[in-house]
């Protein structure tokens, strides 16, 4: 094998199967990246066994062939090289050498017939979306993501198409996050992604309006993301019925300003963190908000203009819970129902843009 | 920075409560009594004069009376005292929020950085001694010092009316020279064990090795020792119990078994009287405990930790596991007991979606389990507590004595 290529696209690649490879496994193999050069092409594959990511990048092949470089160290080379045309060439017996400019390394590497090869995926359920959105529906859900093993199927997004209508729904038991938007599509099925998974797929898209393709079959899922592919297992088993959980009606809203209630929800948690329930307090009385919180080393008491329907109302939440959601939201304003201060508040934006955030209070314990 | 802390204990409170609210009674000899019409009644508290006739509080009635034939008894108003200690922690809590209300007629008070607000510590507890007696009154001693515990000794240093400061450099002339008996918390067995010691005073304990104190007393011991050296770092705490609680539940068998099975029973039903009342305070401990007293009288006691919890079958399953690791059929078994402790500290809990109502196919077992026993729990309020049971203890329930 012998191939030219520059810095700036193979360290790029490597950056994107390196997401797929493991740090610390017992199967040494995988910890490499598979470098297969062949018709004026290179592919990269990285795999953990459980998502495997393959990306292809134009480069000079003078002589097919392949190779398992360390990830970590091929990755660490490369991305401190200068930035110029870099040439890998097979030395024999496993060995490549790499040079660019004055530098030249010599690096052991592994065959390429021990590494696993990934799945194929029929392309039986699919749509195709464009990147950004996404990216956007990615960012909305996935910190709601359980990381408790008690309910593995909350371990994942489920990612719903019905119609031209698709959702992503994560949650964990305290909040949950829904995210819809509208699409082409006249398809209807749903599937559970991994949330570390849909995770890196998050970090792979751009910001464009360039097309991503998602395929399903019943326990893989894969994704085409321009030159790379994206392959998981599915989590198994039945999602939540997350509508049933969605309360039909409310009995009090309010419309703040988002990035208010972000900056005084911050402020409060800087108490609330000192304390290991990282509980922030909500006083709705007529126009004014008001958040308090309060440790050992002191307290604060925010006050917010707002809009409010219904009657007053005192709730308290886990701050983190509720500056998760709040920092996803581009929208100006909020509206946020509540029924009581023991059942789930909801969080729109008043922009219109499909997502909903259900997140429930922390109760107040009555003193014995 | 040192703290100023103040005890304020009201003086022979229940009957000082009876004369302010029937002053008749003032400059005469009176107590508070168990019940008057009965003659084994006793003196529940007993005012200064009639103090000065070696009239005692557990006194019996008869007794009292030979020692002073004029004295006037009172029964027993509870309302009243409760509706003055109300009264009282409302005064103090002009002061300070940070009140730790001790009992119905003590309470500390915390008033670190309060000089700028209302003076000098004596300043203030004057002024909050002059309050009580003008709004209510009734009269208080007040301690000052920089902890809870010199706080408390520094008020029984004069009664009534009086404030007395008990500061840490000052023990060794004002605090060492009492017998153990006075120090807060020594009972007279705690006292006697002193004794055996040839610990008479409060000196003799700050000044002896602590290892032989923590010998004797095990963590109590170091506890007796930094007490008696002044230095008690405990915070002036509104819901002290918080935390510190635990619940236990023991019964001798009404014959000395050899049988697991029906220990476990024994086991279920006892642990079932400690789930209805962890539930009822909503109080989850993570450790159980149980005592296994032998025929011969020996006893040992085994705990372990679980996910925090008050469900009856948790408890119980933990119970069980304890029982089956130190079961043996070659000793007789006397009493058994078993005990949830290890409070969570928290007074807040976060919700779950599981919790809610509309979530019922979601839930977990433990979830179900605790709807089945908070379901059992209202059915016991309501009808008794024999009323439903689990299928297990039927047939051995009349097996069972406490």
């Amino acid at each position: 094998m012998k191939i030219i290529t520059n810095k700036s696209s193979l360290l790029n690649s490597i950056n994107i199967v390196q997401k797929a490879v493991p740090t610390k496994t017992t199967l040494p193999i995988i910890e490499g990246i598979l470098f297969e050069a062949k018709n004026g092409k290179l592919k990269l594959i990285g795999t953990d066994l459980e998502i495997g990511i393959e990306t292809i990048i134009d480069v000079d092949v003078i002589l097919p062939g392949k190779i398992v470089l360390s990830s970590k160290i091929v990755g660490e080379i490369v991305r401190k090289l200068p930035d110029s045309d870099i040439e890998i060439e097979a030395i024999g017996n496993n060995i490549i050498n790499i040079k660019c400019e004055n530098s030249k390394f010599k690096v052991n590497g592994l065959s390429a017939e021990e590494f696993p090869e990934l799945p194929s995926v029929k392309k039986d359920n699919g749509i195709t979306v464009s990147q950004n959105i996404i990216k956007d529906m990615i960012k909305h859900t996935i910190f709601s993501v359980s990381t408790d093993e008690v309910r593995p199927i909350l371990t994942g997004v489920l990612f719903e198409v019905a119609g031209d209508k698709v959702s992503m729904v994560a949650l964990d038991g305290f909040r949950m996050a829904v995210k819809s938007c509208t699409i082409i599509s006249d398809s209807d099925f749903k599937a559970v992604i991994p949330g570390k998974c849909l995770s890196e797929i998050g970090k792979i898209l751009e910001d464009s309006e360039e097309p991503v393709n998602f395929y399903f079959t019943r326990n893989q899922i894969m994704v085409s993301i321009n030159n790379t592919v994206i392959i998981s297992r599915l989590l198994e088993g039945e999602f939540i019925n997350y509508k049933q959980i969605i309360p039909n009606e409310y009995k009090i809203k309010i419309k703040v300003n988002t990035d208010k209630l972000i900056d005084s929800c911050e402020r409060a948690a800087l108490f609330a963190k000192d304390s290991s329930n990282n509980m922030i307090k909500f006083e709705i009385i007529d126009d004014l908000m008001i958040i308090n919180s309060n440790s050992l080393n002191g307290d604060v008491h925010e006050e917010i203009k707002i809009n409010k329907e219904g009657n007053d109302i005192e709730i308290a939440f886990n701050a983190k819970y509720f500056i998760d959601a709040l920092k996803v939201i581009e929208s100006e304003e909020i509206d946020i129902e509540f029924t009581t201060n023991i059942s789930p508040s909801i969080i729109r934006p008043c922009d219109g843009t499909g997502y909903l955030y259900l997140v429930l209070p922390a109760r107040f314990k009555k003193n014995n | 920075m040192r703290r100023t802390i103040f005890l304020v204990d009201m003086n022979a409170f229940y009957i000082s409560c009876e004369m302010a609210k029937n002053p008749e009674l003032k400059g005469k000899p009176a107590a508070v009594a168990g019940d008057p019409e009965y003659r084994s009644g006793i003196i529940l508290a007993a005012n200064y004069e009639a103090r000065k006739y070696k009239i005692k509080t557990t006194m019996v009635i008869h007794e009292a009376k030979k020692l002073c034939p004029q004295l006037i008894l009172v029964p027993p108003n509870g309302k009243l005292y409760s509706d003055n200690s109300k009264e009282v922690m409302k005064i103090l809590g002009r002061y300070t929020p940070v009140i730790q209300q001790n009992s119905i007629d003590e309470a500390w008070m915390d008033l670190t950085g309060c000089e700028k607000l209302f003076g000098k510590p004596r300043e203030i507890a004057q002024s909050i001694m002059d309050t009580i007696i003008k709004e209510l009154d009734l009269w208080c001693s007040i301690g000052i010092s920089e902890n809870k515990f010199l706080a408390k000794m520094a008020s029984e240093l004069k009664k009534p009316l009086g404030i007395s400061e008990l500061w840490k450099s000052e023990i060794d002339q004002k605090l060492w020279k009492l017998p153990v008996r006075d120090m807060y918390g020594i009972g007279a067995q705690t006292e006697k064990r002193l004794q055996k010691l040839a610990m008479y005073t409060i000196g003799d304990i700050a000044k002896c090795k602590v290892e032989v104190l923590k010998k004797v007393f095990g963590k109590y011991g170091d506890e007796l020792y930094r007490l008696a050296n002044g230095i008690d770092n405990s915070a002036v705490d509104e819901n002290p119990l918080r935390g510190s609680k635990s619940m236990s539940r023991s019964i001798t068998l009404s014959k000395d078994s050899t049988n697991i099975e029906y220990a476990k029973n024994v086991l279920l039903k006892l642990a079932e009287e400690i789930g209805t009342e962890a539930r009822k305070s909503d109080s989850k401990g993570k450790t159980v405990s149980i005592a296994i007293k032998y025929s011969d009288f020996n006893s040992i006691t085994r705990q372990q930790t679980i996910k925090p919890t008050y469900l009856t079958k948790e408890i119980f399953e933990a119970g069980v596991e304890l029982l089956e690791r130190n079961w043996s059929i070659h000793k007789p078994v006397r009493l058994l007991g078993i005990g949830l402790s290890g409070f969570e500290e928290e007074s807040v809990e976060q919700l779950s979606i599981f919790d809610l109502p509309q979530a019922e196919d979601l839930s977990t077992a433990s979830q179900r389990e605790e709807k089945l026993e908070r379901a059992m729990d209202v059915i016991r309020e309501k009808f008794g507590a024999d009323k439903i049971k689990r299928a297990r203890v039927l047939d051995t329930n009349s097996t069972l004595k406490q």
